[in-house]
């Protein structure tokens, strides 16, 4: 078994023991009329808090704390942990109070995120690694100036050595934006390469109008721009894998923010927690 | 080959911190400057590099991945001369998340303090539900029903980790308006001795014994070893709020209901046997269904299921209530408690008693007036009126209870003296009451009760007692008394005037004077107000008859008329005072101001039991005024025939209570059962009442009997209820047949007294018994 399967198989394991743990114990508590809402609560709060330690154990990799992917899976398995006692602590029913709403609207915009989260990296890292060149995200902009770079270059030698403007015309016209910034994220998000066949398409229709020597050129433009095309992609893919922590974890501190606030109200409206 | 962008070589490619907060603001173009910006983000550019010393000269000393060496190299004085543009630093991604994060919980701070800053608003914000419709009018009264001040919000956070349930804090706030009684936070609230006897009857009739669902297991698994039987509840776990309109608070699961019981079951069909149910109900009347039957049935009238003959399903559908007696009872027995049979149809309430004056006399006590020849005693009545806050008379009166006031012959000077005191008792009672009327009635009894009288009470007490009938007895009785008691009161000697002057005048017949012994009647008729046979009419006062002269209507100086036919005696005139008095009311025979109920309901015989039951402390002290008058008032047989129908209960604490209503609305007479007549009366015409009550041939109650026993119907079986309470007909649950919370003061270890027999169980508080 790979240690990924193991980390999952293990993990969800841990769910389901929890699951029929957290059941059983909600059954009979209230059977025992025990106030076990309040004791769900605070397990869904600690367990909330606990997922979070991911970020902690992310921002301090020189402490010994095992390693991320271990995190990682632990992170989600907690989290799909939440959504039971979530759903035990409140009974299946939609909150009707004003604070409780705004409480279980973030609880589930988390998990949503989260769950999205996993999903992009399940969905995404295998198609970012089949097309293009893996490049870190950060250095994507240095490669597309370069790439800009390139391709003006060989845009001004078409124009000086052939002396005509049908390329510069042609790059003005179709290329130059298209090398200038990101383009087709969203078609490259929902792997349509539509655009690409489409920017191909009018270089090949340039091509019975040029010479052999701006034909050269030509080709070199059209190696260019399946490039870019591919960074575009990339960038793409790895804007999703980033971006949607910017949704998921200010979420996640606002949701433990109002869990405390509700955490304290329940408690003392209810007679108290210990 | 596939061209690549990217080169890992370590003299090519730069290393990358996307840790820090800040990056060069021309990265996104593609030339970010190697340094980058500081930690506060401030753009630290220069120059490309820092030339070396080398010889004389200076080299360039840029790195390879940024391009090597430059072709100009520095100038002569060391300084590159390639200086770096220099940018505006942006944010880093990770930088840009950490300030996402920062504002969303800002944010979130600042929603919540505006929200939770106004206690009106904070209501609405925190408020997580609606409340149950019974509780909608309290939704933003917060504090009705919470601990914590809505308004201080500083106690909070120690109030959410303290908590108050076990002390039963909690518990005081609910009931403010539900209240069960002293042991309201205990199991069932009831006491714990009650608590403690059921668990051992239970496991002695049943043996320890669980079952039930794996959650009945680990839940007493759970609870078992940390709760005891006997130890307070929170109202909480089981009432539970805020959960919408139609939420039912009181409404909890079948497993919380057994989780504590000795004895669990998963439905009805493991419910035990029922136990003479529902022949323990509580009723206030006594009535025999049997005997009613046979009645009927005899004369050729067929009662079975013609239950709504007599019942009627209450506004609520809960019970098949009687319809009274006026529908029900009147045809049959209303002359009974007009007299109809009845030995004696009038009550003694008020007496002159006689007195053995020649004694007195003879030891020098002095009484004033009192009227000769009476036999009659001091009736109970009177020895409650005059002993009211009285503890001297009330002395007095136990120190003479055995003694007769009419031979005191043999009485000490002690006893003689209370005799005396006694005698001016009396005398005082009557000419308060001649000079004060009912009033001096209503504060004697009032003093009695160590209370002002409620609304309307006093009146009831007095019977509208005629002035004039008062004023006539006392006149006739003690014609000095106005003369005398003031005289007594200011500490003069009074004496007879028959002792100074032999004035016999006032003496009564003694053939007349043995009317004053209570609970005998008589059928003397000697002094009959009402014209005895024996009087004849004065010839001279004849209005009518015109043979004196002066005769209004004779005409003045005419011959005196011929003497008339001899009249034969009024038909009237033969009948006793009682007799006349048909309808009920006063009226005095002999020196004994009587009473005859006016029929049933009769409001004066009612509130002189409810007085007398009130001011019985217990039968311990049977000997006490209050004591013996409820047994006078209160005996099955005598007139008004008011305790041959209606039970009494001894609460303690209140007394002797009757039980006026024939019951009480709502109650089953026991502690969790309760039973909605309304759903199963419609299956009468399919089943017919009978179905359920079936006849029993028990003996009927006796009189004075228990009512709650011998109604004639047996004991219902559970296999009747369980013919349609199955859970996939019309359900089983323990919530159908049961309540939780034992009614106040009712006491399931039997061991109060109920009534004044048959040891059955006690509702101590009547009062609220249709809560």
């Amino acid at each position: 078994m790979t240690g990924v399967r193991l980390r999952r198989s293990v993990g969800l394991t841990a769910v389901g023991v929890l699951t029929v743990g957290a059941v059983a114990l909600h059954n009979a508590g209230a059977v025992a009329l025990y106030q076990i809402s309040l004791a769900t609560g605070a397990l869904l709060f600690v367990m909330i808090v606990t997922a979070t330690l991911l970020n902690v154990r992310k921002k301090a990799p020189f402490l010994p704390l095992g390693n991320t992917t271990d995190w990682l899976t632990f992170h989600m398995v907690v989290g799909l942990g939440t959504v039971v006692v979530y759903a035990i602590h409140t009974g299946g029913r939609w909150p009707d109070g004003i604070l409780e709403f705004a409480l279980a609207a973030t609880y589930w915009s988390v998990i949503a995120t989260g769950m999205a989260g996993w999903a992009f990296s399940r969905w995404l890292a295998p198609r970012l690694a089949r097309r293009g060149e893996n490049v870190l995200f950060e250095r994507i902009g240095r490669f597309r100036a370069q790439l800009r770079a390139e391709a003006e270059t060989l845009v001004l030698r078409a124009a000086s050595e052939q002396g005509s403007t049908t390329i510069p015309d042609f790059y003005a016209a179709h290329l130059a934006d298209f090398f200038d910034r990101p383009r087709h994220l969203v078609s490259h998000a929902v792997e349509s390469d539509h655009p690409r066949h489409v920017l191909l398409g009018e270089v090949e229709l340039l091509r019975r109008y040029l010479n052999a020597g701006e034909r050269g050129v030509l080709d070199g433009l059209r190696e260019l721009i399946c490039l870019k095309d591919d960074l575009d992609y990339q960038y793409s893919g790895q804007a999703i894998l980033k971006y949607w922590l910017f949704v998921h974890i200010p979420l996640t501190y606002a949701l433990i923010l109002l869990g405390l606030v509700h955490g304290i109200t329940s408690g003392a409206f209810s007679g108290g927690l210990l | 080959m596939t061209r690549t962008l990217q080169d890992f070589s370590f003299d090519k490619s730069e290393y990358e911190r996307p840790t820090q907060p800040w990056i060069c603001g021309r990265a996104e173009s593609g030339e970010p400057c190697r340094i980058g910006p500081d930690e506060t983000g401030r753009c630290r550019a220069t120059f490309e590099c820092r030339p070396v010393r080398k010889g004389d000269g200076w080299e360039c000393a840029r790195p390879r991945q940024w391009g090597g060496p430059c072709a100009g190299g520095p100038s002569p004085d060391g300084c590159c001369a390639r200086p770096i543009p220099r940018c505006q630093p942006v944010r880093s991604m990770r930088s840009k998340r950490g300030h996402v994060v920062l504002w969303t919980c800002m944010a979130t701070v600042g929603a919540l303090a505006w929200l939770l800053a106004v206690p009106e608003r904070r209501a609405r914000v925190l408020l997580p539900g609606p409340l149950s419709g019974a509780h909608s009018a309290m939704e933003t009264e917060c504090d009705k029903c919470h601990q914590v001040s809505l308004g201080d919000t500083s106690g909070w956070p120690s109030a959410a980790l303290v908590s108050t349930l076990g002390s039963g804090v909690q518990n005081l706030q609910c009931q403010v308006c539900h209240a069960w009684g002293a042991d309201a936070d205990r199991p069932h609230s009831l006491s714990a001795r009650a608590l403690a006897g059921m668990v051992v009857a239970a496991e002695r009739t049943t043996g320890p014994k669980r079952g039930g669902s794996w959650r009945l297991s680990l839940a007493a698994a759970i609870a078992g070893g940390k709760r005891s039987a006997t130890a307070p509840l929170s109202c909480v776990p089981c009432h539970d709020e805020h959960r919408g309109r139609s939420h039912r608070p009181a409404e909890i699961s079948d497993e919380q209901c057994q989780v504590c019981h000795v004895r669990q079951f998963d439905g009805f069909a493991g419910h035990p046997a029922f136990a003479d149910y529902p022949l323990e109900s509580a009723v206030g009347i006594h009535f025999d269904h049997g005997s009613h039957r046979d009645h009927f049935t005899e004369r050729g009238r067929d009662l079975r299921n013609r239950c709504d003959d007599c019942h009627r399903l209450t506004a609520d559908g809960a019970a098949m209530a009687p319809t009274g007696f006026a529908a029900s009872c009147a045809e049959c027995h209303a002359a009974e408690i007009h007299g109809e049979g009845v030995e004696d149809v009038a009550l003694n309430v008020m007496s002159l008693p006689g007195l053995d004056t020649e004694t007195l006399r003879a030891r020098g006590i002095a009484v004033g007036h009192w009227a000769e020849g009476l036999d009659g005693i001091i009736t109970t009545t009177m020895k409650l009126i005059l002993s009211a806050g009285n503890e001297s008379i009330r002395r007095d009166l136990d120190r003479t209870q055995k003694m007769d006031w009419e031979d005191l012959a043999a009485a000490d000077d002690e006893q003689l003296a209370a005799i005396a005191r006694l005698a001016w008792a009396v005398k005082e009672f009557y000419f308060d009451l001649y000079v004060e009327g009912h009033g001096a009635l209503g504060a004697r009894l009032a003093t009695a009760l160590g209370r002002a009288s409620g609304p309307g009470e006093a009146n009831l007490w007095h019977g509208q007692l005629p002035v004039g009938l008062i004023r006539e007895g006392i006149d006739e009785w003690m014609p000095n008394l106005l003369d005398e008691v003031p005289r007594h009161r200011r500490g003069e000697r009074v004496e007879s005037r028959g002792d100074a002057a032999g004035d016999a005048s006032h003496e009564v017949d003694p053939a007349i004077g043995a009317a004053g012994t209570e609970g005998a009647p008589t059928d003397a008729a000697g002094d009959d107000l009402l014209g005895g046979g024996e009087s004849e009419p004065p010839p001279d006062d004849d209005l009518l008859g015109g043979g004196d002269p002066d005769d209004l209507l004779g005409g003045g100086g005419q011959e005196p008329a011929p003497p008339g036919p001899v009249r034969e005696p009024s038909p009237v005139a033969t009948l006793s005072a009682d007799e006349w008095m048909i309808g009920g009311g006063w009226f005095r025979e002999h020196c004994v101001f009587r009473y005859r109920p006016t029929g049933h309901g009769d409001t004066f015989l009612r509130s002189w039991l409810d007085l007398a039951g009130r001011l019985s402390p217990s039968a311990e002290a049977s000997a006490d005024p209050a004591w013996l008058l409820f047994d006078y008032f209160g005996d099955p047989t005598s007139a008004g025939l008011c305790i041959r129908c209606h039970g009494v209960d001894e609460v303690p604490g209140s007394g002797r209570v009757v039980r006026w209503e024939s019951t009480s609305p709502g109650s089953s007479g026991r502690a969790f059962v309760r039973f909605d007549h309304g759903p199963h009366v419609r299956l009468e015409s399919r089943l017919g009442c009978d179905h359920c009550h079936v006849a029993s041939a028990d003996p009927p109650p006796k009189v004075g009997e228990n009512p709650r026993r011998g109604r004639g119907f047996a004991p219902i079986e559970k296999s009747k209820c369980a013919e349609c309470h199955q859970p996939e007909r019309v359900g089983d649950s323990c919530l159908t047949c049961h309540q939780y919370h034992a009614r106040p003061g009712y006491d399931i270890s039997g061991s109060s007294p109920v009534g004044s027999t048959a040891g059955g169980r006690a509702m101590t508080d009547v009062s609220s018994a249709g809560r």
